[in-house]
């Protein structure tokens, strides 16, 4: 075995899986978030970070253009799954792992992409309405249309074929900021699916928030819906967790989440999900860093956390899962005048469903 | 010998970066371009045995250009990473101002009769740069502290002239409540 | 501790001697192999929370290494190449110049008579370095992020300052070699425990490490780390990893006696207990969450800074107490 190729086998051990919902297919996303996690393979926070890319579920035609582009700028090697149901998903993960293995492949792959980064399309062109609706870790300015609102750019300041961000008048400091159109989503790691935020940011605040929720594929059987199970609960408190840089807490609510997804016994449930809630109860420093955030009806983002759990905690006791989803048009409003960290953290607060049909003329598949 | 070529290094270092402060397009270039010229100019201080000041000017000038990275976004209209920028201004009077203080520093360098050192240096020379800075000029050095720690607010004060402090609040809408726990305008 | 402290075989007495700079690669393997120690022991403890056991996660750093080796690099539209590249390799750099500095036994690179100041002038320039890696990749992001960086540094690095300088005043010197020697009766820490939490505050700070690593958080697809693949992720990583260790080495160095210790030679202790600081600050990086930076640079102002001022205050009457 040469070196490559050795390197290859070792590198495979420690694969990247960036793993993207499309609405509905939650329970698809913990089985593979729970394969990744055995294997010790690990998830990405970005695409520059991703070897594997992994669809769960059947996109719509505009998250699945989303989707080629951050499949373009993952660095390789790389591969890309589409994983429909929640079956068979560890063959398909050996099959992806076999792909990553094969340097030849791999060679082939990366003499096939153009060298230079691609100019992605506008995110904030309503009129194509074609939109890259790239994550915010996104590669380029290319496809934040900066400034492109303002009408007050002189085309020539356009090094790069860029749009210079321009001053907004409505800066908040009166410091005359870089005005930046940044889309957070579609494909971003624990935030809703399909939620696709306009960001205009000053800085790193968001002045103002537009929001879309692009949908799963029109005729799709749908998914079980997993809203408000205990599961569904384990799995916000989770991407809770992680947001607020917590590993530890959040791998134990994300582990406790997957057994459910077996059915586990809640005798053997409960007590693990007491220690949880106990340990994030007791910890003051995230506390101190959570509260006063985001203050909503249901509390700030600390009282929504505890919540959580113990809406976990209500159903592992067999109680019926009461309430709804709050409406998606919050967001915007919530979300305004806040710094970056805490927008991500307030929306993965927020009990959205983006497959509930409350606004449907915001629903485009 | 080692010291001669590393000071020849060092001072070509420090010239060719301040050059690259006026030639490069960017401002990141620039600040980044000055620093490296200053950090050679303290490592050349190092070679004196003036060990305190080398390395402080090393830290200082470091820090100072990190501050200016703030203060460039601050104060930019634009994208000054996208934008490529002529970092000369004033062209005329500038290359006056630069020619003149050039020729009276070099000119008082070299004509002025250099007197031959009487003594040697002390053994432990940040010892006596402390008694000296902090022993009968402790009085200067603190009112120049504050001073220019004065200058700092006034002119960050002079060229915000309408700060969040006394127009919105924290909120970016109007709502002047101070509903943002972790806003600067507390 | 005072027995361990006082044992004869301190390098308490002992002169530090400069080495040539030929063994500066030695010093750089003894950091990085103390620093990948600590990834394993901080991949074993991952993996043992997510339910594996703890030696399959011991070589995720390893198979990490394997994985960015093989990745190829990338670039982004409109990137200041140079910059970016040269902001992520300097913390590996930075990282072998602060240990330059750390007697290790009777050795050390470099014997500065100003050596504190040395090691304070490196992690300013962490400063540069990560803001260069956020800027350079021309993404929102990645600017958030190392803008991020410089806001919690203008909030640690000031109580840091004031915190090294305690062991300084404490010793009478700038040497790191006679602050070593003047820990002879009493470790630092004991009469220093502020400056000393302080002191690894700023470690954790300039390390971007657990409740100060919102430059490189999940938030923001990894901060300054969004937009690197390939060789120049590795080397912020291990730039991070190294920094650590340094910073460990250093405080081992300024506040628990250096390589004193009873039985084992200097080298040994200096390593025994830079292992130990660092398996510390590994474990804090599990146990607690990221803070928010308003919330750190509010605390760091407000409460921080005052206290370090006041054990300063106190290491001073101390000290001219003592005459």
């Amino acid at each position: 075995m040469d070196l490559r190729q050795r390197l290859a086998t070792v590198a495979v051990h420690r694969t990247s899986a960036l793993v993207v919902e499309v609405p509905g297919w939650a329970r698809t996303r913990w089985a593979v978030e729970r394969e990744v996690r055995r294997r010790g393979w690990r998830l990405a926070v970005s695409p520059a970070d991703a070897d594997l890319l992994v669809t769960c579920g059947r996109p719509g035609p505009r998250l699945a253009d989303a989707l080629d582009l951050v499949w373009a700028q993952l660095p390789g090697p790389r591969a890309r799954l589409d994983v429909p149901t929640s079956t068979a998903v560890a063959d398909a993960l050996n099959e992806a792992a076999a792909q990553l293995r094969d340097d030849e492949r791999q060679r082939r792959d990366a003499a096939d992409r153009p060298v230079e980064p691609a100019m992605g399309t506008p995110a904030e062109d309503d009129s194509t309405a074609e939109d890259d609706g790239d994550a915010q870790e996104d590669d380029d300015h290319g496809d934040m249309d900066m400034g492109g609102d303002h009408g007050d750019m002189d085309m020539d300041m356009e090094p790069g074929g860029i749009p210079l961000a321009s001053g907004g008048g409505g800066d908040r400091d009166g410091l005359d900021l870089d005005v930046l159109h940044v889309p957070l989503g579609p494909v971003l790691p624990c935030w809703p699916p399909g939620l696709l935020l306009h960001c205009t940011l000053h800085g790193d605040v968001v002045a103002e928030a537009r929001f879309e929720v692009l949908g799963a594929a029109a005729g799709s059987p749908p998914p079980r819906r997993t809203y408000r199970t205990p599961a569904d609960r384990l799995d916000r408190a989770a991407q809770l967790l992680t947001l607020a840089g917590w590993d530890d807490a959040a791998t134990q609510a994300a582990r406790l989440r997957d057994d459910l997804l077996d059915a586990a016994d809640p005798a053997f449930c409960v007590p693990v999900l007491d220690r949880l809630t106990r340990r994030v109860r007791r910890s003051r420093s995230l506390r101190w860093s959570l509260r006063g955030l985001g203050d909503g009806p249901g509390g700030d983002v600390w009282d929504r956390l505890l919540e959580l759990l113990e809406e976990a905690r209500a159903g592992l006791a067999g109680q019926q899962p009461a309430g709804s989803p709050t409406p998606v048009d919050v967001v915007p409003d919530l979300v305004a005048g806040l710094e970056f960290s805490a927008v991500r953290l307030v929306v993965a607060s927020l009990d959205l469903d983006p497959t509930a049909q409350h606004h449907p003329h915001a629903v485009s598949t | 010998m080692l010291d001669d070529v590393v000071f020849w290094v060092l001072a070509v270092v420090a010239v060719a970066a301040g050059v690259a402060v006026f030639r490069v397009d960017s401002m990141a270039r620039a600040t980044y371009a000055l620093a490296v010229s200053f950090v050679a100019v303290g490592l050349v201080l190092l070679l004196f045995d003036l060990q305190f000041l080398g390395v402080i000017t090393v830290l200082m000038m470091v820090m100072e250009m990190a501050i200016m990275a703030i203060y460039m976004i601050m104060f930019m209209g634009m994208n000054p990473a996208l934008m490529p920028m002529s970092m000369v201004h004033a062209k005329r009077p500038s290359l006056a101002v630069a020619v003149v203080t050039f020729v009276v520093l070099a000119s008082g360098a070299v004509l002025i009769p250099w007197p031959s050192r009487r003594g040697a240096p002390a053994s432990d020379l940040t010892v006596s740069l402390g008694q000296a800075l902090m022993g009968s000029k402790m009085l200067v050095m603190m009112t120049v502290s504050a001073v220019l720690f004065a200058t700092i607010i006034g002119a960050l004060v002079l060229a915000v002239p309408r700060g969040r402090y006394d127009r919105l609040g924290d909120d970016l809408r109007g709502r002047v409540d101070a509903d943002q726990p972790d806003g600067a305008g507390q | 501790m005072s027995e361990l402290a006082s044992s004869p075989t301190s390098t308490a007495g002992i002169d530090v001697v400069q080495t040539s700079a030929a063994w500066a690669p030695l010093a750089a393997v003894l950091l990085l192999a103390t620093a990948s120690a600590a990834a394993s022991l901080d991949g074993g403890l991952a993996a043992r929370a997510e339910g594996r056991s703890l030696r399959s996660g011991m070589s995720a750093p390893w198979a990490e290494t394997a994985r960015l080796f093989r990745q190829r690099r990338r670039t982004t539209l409109a990137a200041d190449v140079l910059l970016w590249r040269v902001g992520g390799a300097s913390l590996l750099v930075l990282a072998l110049l602060k240990v330059a500095v750390v007697p290790f036994g009777r050795w050390t690179l470099g014997d500065l008579s100003v050596g504190v100041v040395w090691f304070n002038a490196m992690d300013v320039a962490v400063w540069a370095a990560v803001w260069l890696a956020g800027w350079g990749p021309n993404s929102a992001s990645s600017l958030v992020g190392g803008y991020r960086f410089l806001a919690l540094a203008l909030a640690y690095e000031l109580p840091l300052m004031f915190a090294l300088t305690a062991p300084a005043v404490g010793a009478g010197s700038l040497r790191v070699g006679d602050v070593v020697a003047a820990q002879h009766d009493l470790w630092f820490v004991v009469w220093m425990p502020v400056a000393f939490g302080v002191f690894c505050a700023g470690v954790v700070g300039f390390s971007v490490w657990g409740p100060l690593s919102s430059p490189l958080g999940p938030d923001l697809g990894g901060g300054v780390l969004a937009e690197l693949s390939g060789i120049d992720r590795w080397l912020v990583l291990a730039g991070r990893w190294a920094l650590l260790t340094a910073g460990s080495a250093f405080g081992v160095t300024l506040f628990w006696g250096g390589g004193a210790g009873p039985a084992l030679p200097p080298e040994l202790w200096l390593l025994l207990k830079t292992g130990l600081l660092l398996a510390a600050l590994v474990l804090v990086q599990r146990r607690l969450p990221t803070l928010r930076p308003p919330r750190v640079v509010r605390a760091a102002w407000l409460v921080v800074l005052p206290l370090v001022l006041l054990q300063l205050l106190v290491v001073s009457v101390v000290v001219v107490g003592r005459g």
